[in-house]
């Protein structure tokens, strides 16, 4: 193999001694403690799987009771109806996770969709920075940094399914008073 | 899986001696011996840092590497031509494109940043950056006024088939699991009925296995 010419090493190297230099611009992430507990949270969210459908009588599956606050479910599908053009949200999955500060926090709603969150620092009014990836199966379909405040949440609309769509919610839970 | 560029001895010299990560004695040695083209380089080096540093305040939150790397690919593709034209131009003689190579890719790392930088970032209306992995996938993000939420709608996704049952839980809060073991998922039922296990395989995609 021949090696390259000295412009192109040099094409390469000058972004990565960039790059280098930039990272002592900021401070260095703090390495986790081997120990995982007690791990330190930054807030409370709820991952809420919804099978978004034209019929209100969609056969759902046969599985663990999920239950949420009547009015917030109330408020959540008439959302959630003004983004997915469906009449009937049904929630079929429900995961309260902890975000934690040093650790990825993934929060599983259902085996067939799953949300990895990473902390990424607080936000205005009490949210948070987070980079989301949502996973179905071993397949990641999207990567995102984002921003999850109180009231505020992320709707991810997923795949098709039984002439309806999934819909992945999260939500952070209001800071206990 | 090693993720470090494999550059020449040189390259890897230089660029330790750029980030002052050399042994002191080896970095006063390098001051004095290294050949013009170097400092040339670190002073473009420098230029390029002092020019990201002035231009993202430090609160800002760097993108992840994936969603970087893919804003700066775009940027690059939408500035490209569609086709390269046939050019009859004289090359720049290569003492010109020693110094143009440095100082042509430090710009486009600086214009990478500052692209990103440049982008809005809305404190009353949260909206996600986003990246998908498959090319085919659109993934369409905004803030929506009506609904009071960020929307990441993703289109062109493979239908779940109709036959699949969708397996959904009802579980609680879990702490991180200790390394290399798996995390444990109990029932939000208080009952500490464990639900559902997760590990991970060796590319770090999710492994759920439901208890029944």
């Amino acid at each position: 193999m021949t090696s390259p010419s000295p412009s192109r090493r040099h094409f390469l190297t000058l972004p990565l001694a960039a790059l280098f230099s930039i990272s002592h611009a900021f401070p260095p992430t703090p390495t986790p403690p081997a120990t995982p507990a007690p791990a330190a949270a930054e807030a409370l969210v709820d991952g809420l799987l919804f099978f978004a459908s034209k019929d209100a009588t969609t056969p759902l599956p046969k599985e663990d009771k999920v239950t949420l606050d009547p009015a917030v479910a109330q408020s959540l599908s008439l959302r959630l109806a003004k983004v997915f053009k469906f009449p009937h949200f049904h929630l079929i999955g429900r995961h309260t996770q902890k975000v934690f500060k040093e650790y990825e926090s993934w929060v599983v709603p259902s085996k067939d969709l799953c949300l990895k969150i990473d902390f990424q620092g607080p936000a205005e009014g009490g949210g948070l920075h987070v980079h989301l990836q949502l996973w179905q199966d071993k397949k990641v379909l999207v990567k995102s940094d984002t921003v999850i405040s109180p009231g505020q949440p992320v709707f991810l609309g997923g795949p098709k399914w039984r002439g309806g769509r999934l819909v992945f919610v999260v939500m952070q839970q209001a800071p206990a008073k | 899986m090693n993720d470090e560029p494999n550059l020449p001895p040189n390259d890897e010299l230089l660029l330790r001696w750029i980030d002052r990560s050399l042994p002191e004695v080896q970095l006063k040695a390098l001051d004095l011996s290294a050949p013009p083209a170097w400092h040339e380089q670190r002073a473009a080096s420098q230029l390029t840092g002092n020019l990201l540093r002035s231009s993202l305040p430090r609160t800002v939150e760097l993108p992840s590497p994936d969603l970087l790397t893919s804003r700066i690919m775009e940027a690059v593709q939408r500035d490209a031509p569609a086709t390269a034209p046939a050019s009859n131009i004289t090359p720049f003689p290569s003492r010109f494109r020693q110094w143009f190579a440095p100082l042509a890719s430090a710009a486009l790392v600086a214009a990478g940043f500052l692209l990103w930088n440049a982008k809005p970032h809305p404190r009353s209306s949260p909206v996600a950056e986003t990246y998908t992995p498959d090319s085919r996938v659109i993934a369409r993000a905004y803030f929506s006024d009506d609904a009071d939420a960020t929307v990441i709608d993703l289109e062109n996704l493979e239908a779940v088939p109709d036959s699949r049952e969708i397996r959904a839980f009802n579980i609680a809060s879990a702490d991180p699991a200790a390394p290399g073991e798996p995390q444990i998922f109990y029932a939000a039922n208080g009952s500490r009925k464990p639900v559902v296990v997760l590990s991970h395989d060796a590319a770090s995609a999710p492994h759920l296995r439901a208890i029944p």
